[in-house]
């Protein structure tokens, strides 16, 4: 019962951590709300796999933070997008209906796969379609590696439950930690674009 | 000692050490060309499960690796792939040279060609899309240029290639089922979608291909096609192999079919649009998308003939895209730009840089005498046979991209040049004449040249 509990909590934690990394515009909060996503994660992800590999997402997650908020210190120009649509009015409406679609279809999913528990699926969807959704909105090479970076939490969470394999969980580890540096290389690149 | 020690490890580890040399971009691309050279021989000579003797040293190379519970096989059916492969690139780092690529594409070539030999290597076989994650990512320092402004083409780059990555390893679990006879009637049909959205954003199939003609925009030419060729060639035969694996996937009705569909419709799309774009690296873009749709329609035809078409598509591919390339990274040196409206009269400057650029294009529509129309022929006389109605719209694709060809001979033939124009290098002009020259010597020999490549089937044997 209190495992359940902490889980629904897991899942509600990756609700309001994703609609903060969706919403937010400065990077310390954003790199915050990405670090407690990674939380949420590894509480899912413990669900199937051994405390200690669950940990990894954890640790992984915070070093690709950390990464990051190392190259955005040495940025000067952090120009957010200026296009349409950048309110945080229409981002919130948008991640709200995201919610709903995705709370709606979970149930459906929960039967075909069978194996994941519905907290999982729960919050697995719910960053895969946060992530896309962050994805389709942004061209800036930040926030699209954040956006990544919640699309594969999702993943990670739902392939959790089907695949224990350490080569696999290293692989995973690595793609997300090469997701960091690449997005060290264009943030750092794109910075230079705009010095005189 | 094993294979994928001598053909995994060891390049990403020249990679590295590139990695110390890399500010002196001609020695890395030269010892690059050297140690590609010198690894595929390797896979050509190396006797692979045989003890022989290095002096007085027994050395025995075994087949697989194991890390982690999970294999690493680079067997014997392996060997022609990985010459296809090192030989490939060998002939791609020399062309660096006078490409005047940024100072990574030694090193990020190396561990790209280390991923996807890993790739397709590792067994499961369903693992390969997170070592061909690995080379997406390592790619990307390539793509985008050291000192220039990160481009559109590149993040959507990113954000497809990994998107795709969930489809295919959720599909992996799916297909264990689907072979374990599972219950459920509508796995093969639910793994089969998400095996296809998982390729379509690998291939860049129509309409999931933008980023191909932006980076080709927007990026280095030679770099950009060095990635477009690379990817495109290991994902074609990692999708190959699945299909060579899963009986259940090979035996559907309906895999044909799509499979035939969604090239005719690459083919359409990527021949018809390079006739309307204005940029020459944008032509070169659609070709990639254009060529993509040539291999799964002969994936498609199934059986020895359509398997044999695939695996003899690679070499004209590779050898079209690399002059392509490099007289496109020579003219923008030579000119200042790609786009039409500046190339005026151009071709009378310079004729061999951008009749090389003719060349390729033509050679990538099949016109006779040129390395693409043996293979395109043979192709084009079997979807006449079996699927008229393919053939007429592949016909049109081809069409479409001989029009760009024309389009731009057009150009370049008209007006006068301007006056302050750069020269070119003996050494450039020697090597566009070397890639010109192969595309005469594929297509006029093609059984020398396009027969080998039938050895890349030894690795399908189910598809035989």
């Amino acid at each position: 019962m209190s495992s359940n509990l902490v889980m629904q909590a897991a899942v509600g934690l990756l609700a309001v951590t994703s609609v903060m990394l969706l919403i937010s515009r400065d990077w310390r909060y954003s790199l915050a709300a990405l670090g407690c996503q990674y939380i949420g994660v590894a509480l899912l992800v413990s669900m199937q796999w051994p405390v200690g590999m669950a940990l990894i997402k954890l640790v992984v997650g915070w070093m690709t933070g950390a990464t990051l908020g190392f190259t955005q210190f040495s940025v000067k120009d952090r120009g957010e997008e200026t296009s349409w649509p950048r309110g945080w009015v229409f981002r919130l409406g948008a991640a709200a209906l995201v919610m709903l679609v995705v709370f709606s279809v979970a149930p459906q999913m929960n039967t075909w796969l069978t194996t994941v528990s519905p907290p999982q699926v729960e919050g697995g969807l719910l960053l895969l379609a946060m992530g896309l959704l962050q994805l389709g909105m942004t061209a800036k090479p930040f926030r699209v590696i954040l956006g990544l970076l919640t699309f594969l939490s999702g993943f990670e969470i739902i392939y959790s439950a089907v695949e224990v394999s350490i080569l696999v969980a290293g692989l995973l580890a690595a793609v997300n930690l090469s997701l960091a540096l690449v997005g060290t290389y264009l943030i750092a690149y794109s910075s230079a674009e705009k010095s005189p | 000692m094993s294979t994928p020690v001598v053909w995994i490890f060891v390049p990403f580890l020249i990679g590295l050490g590139l990695l110390a040399i890399q500010r002196y971009t001609r020695l890395s691309l030269l010892a690059g060309g050297i140690c590609t050279s010198a690894l595929a021989l390797s896979a050509r000579l190396l006797p692979i499960g045989r003890t022989f003797f290095v002096g007085p040293l027994a050395v025995r190379l075994a087949d697989t690796l194991e890390i982690a519970g999970r294999r690493f096989v680079l067997g014997e059916a392996a060997r022609p792939i990985l010459i296809l492969l090192f030989l490939g690139a060998a002939f791609w780092y020399f062309g660096a040279l006078a490409a005047r690529v940024n100072s990574f594409f030694a090193p990020v070539g190396f561990a790209m060609l280390a991923f996807f030999v890993a790739a397709l290597s590792v067994q499961p076989f369903l693992y390969s899309a997170l070592l061909i994650e690995m080379a997406v990512l390592s790619s990307i320092p390539l793509l985008a240029q050291p000192r220039q402004p990160v481009r559109s083409g590149v993040t959507r780059y990113l954000i497809f290639q990994t998107t795709a990555l969930p489809f295919i390893l959720f599909t992996g679990w799916m297909l264990t089922g689907v072979e374990a006879g599972n219950a459920d009637i509508n796995l093969p049909l639910r793994a089969g979608i998400l095996l296809g959205i998982g390729f379509a954003l690998l291939l860049a199939v129509f309409p999931f291909h933008a980023w191909i003609p932006l980076i080709a925009e927007q990026s280095h030419p030679y770099a950009a096609a060095f990635v477009f060729v690379l990817l495109q060639t290991s994902v074609l035969l990692f999708g190959m192999e699945l299909l060579n694996q899963f009986t259940w996937l090979r035996t559907a009705p309906a895999i044909s079919e799509i499979l035939r569909l969604t090239g005719a419709m690459m083919v359409v799309a990527g021949g018809v649009l390079a006739a309307f774009q204005n940029h020459l690296g944008r032509v070169l873009g659609f070709a990639v998308v254009y060529e993509t749709g040539f291999s799964l329609i002969a994936a498609s035809l199934g059986g020895i003939p359509g398997v044999e078409l695939f695996s003899m598509l690679f070499l004209p591919r590779i050898a079209a895209f690399a002059l392509w390339a490099l007289a496109l990274s020579v003219a923008l040196r030579a000119c200042g730009s790609l786009s039409l409206g500046q190339l005026s009269g151009v071709g009378r400057r310079y004729p061999l840089v951008f009749g090389a650029i003719i060349l390729a294009n033509l050679s990538l529509v099949s016109i006779p005498l040129l390395a693409g129309f043996p293979v395109k022929l043979a192709l084009l006389e079997t979807l006449a046979v079996q699927f008229p109605v393919v053939a007429i719209w592949t016909l049109l694709g081809m069409l479409g991209l001989m029009a760009a060809g024309l389009r731009a001979l057009g150009v370049f033939t008209a007006g006068e040049p301007a006056k302050n124009e750069a020269a070119i290098p003996i050494s450039t002009q020697g090597l566009l004449l070397v890639g010109v020259f192969s595309l005469f010597l594929i297509g006029i020999l093609p059984q020398i040249f396009l027969t080998p490549m039938l050895a890349l089937l030894k690795s399908l044997p189910n598809l035989l």
